[in-house]
């Protein structure tokens, strides 16, 4: 059942990105909440620091990069504008602004060397009847860690307290 | 108006939330999120950007018809 944009969006980029083959994983808030912070919910402490979107890490290699730009062509990015990206593994952030949010891409996380370790550790879901992986609660933490932002020390204080076995 | 009214009450919601936390199964939590990030983004109609001064992202406009 979709029941708003951003899940509708999910939906349409995580299909978009299995028919291309793309190996991704879902990160950010999304992971946050899935491993039980809806982080959103404290918003106003962090006004500054808001991101209301989609993040996904794709494999940083080339084979992949072309498998995305397939997909993201399905999204309806212009062709000629993905023709025109040179691809480096460690710079290719990828954006797509939406009205009320935007959909990321990117090919390293702070604090997480390998991409394949981290897909190892993720866990597999599904919603709306699209397949996905979400990265796990250990790495998610790793990453927050390295980031450091005051957003992230309450995201890792709130899942650590969430995550307790006393809960 | 109503915006305000709706978001102060779903912020109430979650403070009772953050200071007793119930623990959910990760599908509905996920779910939950969804929601949430919905109804923000309406809210705050992207106004809220963040400016990520130290990645230099590579903007994909579309036109929102064009999706398939």
């Amino acid at each position: 059942m979709i029941s708003n944009e951003i899940r509708e969006s999910l939906q349409k980029v995580c299909k978009a990105l299995n028919n291309a083959a793309v190996d991704f994983m879902v990160i950010g808030g999304t992971a946050v909440g899935y491993y039980g912070y809806q982080r959103i919910s404290g918003s106003a402490q962090y006004i500054n620091e808001i991101k209301t979107d989609l993040d996904f890490w794709y494999r940083p290699t080339t084979e992949n990069f072309i498998a995305l730009t397939s997909a993201l062509e399905m999204l309806g990015v212009p062709r000629d504008k993905l023709q025109s990206i040179v691809f480096d593994p460690k710079k290719t952030f990828l954006k797509i602004p939406h009205k009320n949010f935007q959909t990321d891409f990117l090919p390293v996380m702070v604090g997480l060397e390998s991409y394949i370790e981290c897909k190892q550790n993720a866990t597999k879901e599904t919603i709306d009847g699209n397949e996905f992986y979400i990265i796990s609660y250990r790495d998610l933490v790793k990453n927050k860690q390295a980031l450091n932002k005051p957003i992230d020390k309450t995201d890792v204080a709130e899942l650590t307290r969430r995550n307790s076995p006393k809960l | 108006m109503l915006d305000i009214i709706v978001y102060d009450r779903i912020e109430r919601k979650n403070e009772l939330e953050r200071e007793h936390p119930v623990r959910m199964s990760p599908q509905r939590s996920l779910e939950h999120t969804l929601n949430m990030m919905d109804f923000l983004a309406t809210f705050s109609n992207n106004k809220n950007r963040v400016n990520d001064s130290d990645i230099e992202w590579i903007n994909l406009e579309i036109n929102p018809n064009d999706i398939k």
